[in-house]
């Protein structure tokens, strides 16, 4: 009994010495629920929003000073201020298009708490393309065996029917295309072909039209490089 | 192996005794998961690094070493439980595993950190998909097991006259062999793997970058700052267009990534190829000014650099700024 007691005895007072300053505080004290959010996968285009819940475990008000988001993600509201043991929210907005596969995003956030002063609220995801694009961009050189020819396909990835339709094709007199459905709905390729005897370099596109309201546009690039 | 150790002898009494049956059973059970858990760690070895980092329990430059080292030692560990190997080492390694695993999940959650447990999958998605209390609870009943067999293991009273002798030095010495072959294992297939990761892990924002990219591409400030005074770059906005509308570096280009596709054609027309693009953002953890070098480069331009925390220093340094919409 002897034996244990001692150990007992120290293993209580260190926890005692670390929870002391939490429990003694008369200062505001921000505690988070959740510090990372992962939206695992979700889709290009999708706009996400959470919302984050802080705790004052202080006895006074916690004043949220500021809250700065990285970029491309917004915050839509937070509450400035939480009375001692009460609670609060802090909701944030991300705009998903343009990313691709696993992805973070973060916020940070400041508060008048004197020992955790900048938080900083982590946000994850994995985004799967709406439409998948293979073999863009074509790349077209002038050596000697190098293919006149370059393949675009596109595929959807969403279990609704796919349809494009050429806009736009910036080079007209270099290049041309041809446009053939491979599986209905489902699957495109795009054939591009260089035009003999041209030589000078560019970089041009051709744009698609979708009708998926998540990803309107597609574009392939065609990029000729023919002085190296 | 001793013959005299209690694991030993559960199993050749295990078809008569209730006790070697479930002692057999917990080593099969543990070692499957532990072999299980390295599988994927082992094939992913830049994923793993990653979760383990997130965890924020270990300084930056061991993150490397521990993901290099661990999932080694835990296919090392469950093959020694299922084969019945060096067990009295294995099962102290397993407990001191699960240890450190379920109290991290402790930590963690008590931290508010709500993280990609990276168990038995390292993957993002569906299937590495849980909760902290789920992973608590998942961990605490591995742990059990792994008590169980330690119990039974070191403290299991003699029957019959057979009892391990000196387990605790042998179970020490025994510790040894599956932790060193699991370091000079993972050292090795990582020198010969190719997605290898440095040894020495450095895992700031800026790194962060240039792991994205293969090698650095972000520009120092001084030089992008000489090359704003000199013309001698073009300066490219990767937020979004209200935060470039409230201000920007001084005759800079507004190309939100998410209007990368609706944009690019309007905002770089006539570029030569050469041409030094700087892409910046706003903040130590913003990723658009880096996704957008990305897609550049994949179109062809070939200078492009990044300017880390652009807009935040552009202003800490007052550099010349302007606000409202895009020239031209």
């Amino acid at each position: 009994m002897k034996k244990k007691l001692i150990p007992t005895t120290l293993a209580s007072a260190f926890v005692l010495w670390l929870a002391l300053p939490a429990l003694c505080s008369a200062d505001p004290q921000m505690a988070l629920k959740q510090q990372i959010h992962d939206f695992k996968d979700v889709l290009e285009g999708e706009i996400l929003t959470h919302t984050f819940e802080l705790l004052n475990q202080g006895d006074e008000t916690l004043n949220i000073e500021q809250v700065k988001p990285d970029c491309s993600c917004s915050v839509v509201r937070f509450d400035p201020l939480i009375p001692p043991k009460g609670e609060g929210k802090i909701t944030v907005k991300i705009d998903t298009r343009g990313f691709e596969g696993p992805e973070r995003w973060a916020i940070k956030v400041f508060s008048n708490d004197p020992i955790w002063k900048e938080a900083v609220l982590d946000l994850r995801a994995n985004i799967r393309p709406v439409i998948t694009l293979t073999g863009s961009p074509v790349f077209f050189t002038g050596k000697k065996n190098d293919p006149t020819t370059g393949e675009v396909e596109i595929s959807a990835e969403l279990d609704k029917p796919l349809i494009v339709t050429p806009e736009q094709f910036t080079l007209s007199g270099k290049v041309t295309y041809s446009f053939s459905e491979i599986e209905k709905g489902k699957r495109y390729r795009v054939t591009f072909q260089k035009i003999a005897g041209k030589r000078e370099n560019y970089r041009g596109f051709l744009k698609l039209k979708t009708n998926f309201e998540e990803k309107p546009d597609i574009i392939l690039w065609i990029i000729g490089r023919f002085d190296r | 192996m001793t013959k005299s150790h209690p694991l030993f002898v559960a199993d050749q009494r295990s078809q008569r005794n209730p006790t070697g049956i479930t002692i057999l059973l917990s080593r099969l059970f543990l070692g499957g998961i532990f072999v299980y858990a390295s599988y994927d760690k082992i094939i992913h070895p830049v994923s793993f690094a990653e979760i383990v980092y997130n965890y924020h329990i270990l300084p930056d430059v061991l993150v490397n070493l521990v993901s290099l080292f661990l999932p080694w030692l835990e296919l090392l560990v469950g093959l020694s439980l299922i084969l019945g190997v060096l067990l009295p080492g294995a099962v102290l390694i397993c407990n001191l595993l699960l240890l450190i695993f379920f109290s991290t999940l402790v930590f963690n959650m008590a931290r508010g950190l709500d993280i990609d447990c990276g168990c038995f999958t390292v993957s993002i998605g569906p299937s590495s998909g849980g909760h902290m209390l789920w992973y608590l609870f998942r961990d605490g009943f591995f742990l059990l097991v792994a008590v169980f067999l330690f119990f039974s293991s070191f403290f299991a009273k003699s029957q019959r006259g057979l009892r391990f002798d000196r387990p605790w030095k042998t179970a020490f010495v025994q510790a040894l062999a599956p932790a060193l072959t699991a370091v000079l294992l993972g050292l090795f297939v990582n020198q010969v793997r190719s997605d290898s990761i440095p040894l020495l892990g450095d895992w700031s924002p800026e790194a962060r970058i240039t792991l994205k990219f293969g090698k650095n591409i972000l520009i120092p400030f001084e030089e992008a700052k000489d090359k704003l005074l000199t013309g001698g770059a073009i300066f490219i906005d990767a937020r979004p267009r209200e935060l470039y509308q409230e201000g920007h570096v001084q005759g800079a280009l507004s190309l939100p990534l998410a209007e990368f596709d609706q944009m690019i054609d309007k905002v770089l027309t006539d570029l030569p190829d050469d041409a030094l693009i700087i892409t910046y953002c706003d903040g130590e953890n913003c990723i658009l000014s880096a996704e957008l070098a990305l897609r550049l480069k994949e179109i062809g331009y070939e200078n492009v650099r990044v300017l880390y925390n652009g807009w935040d220093v552009w202003k800490i340094h007052q550099l010349p700024s302007e606000a409202g919409e895009p020239r031209g």
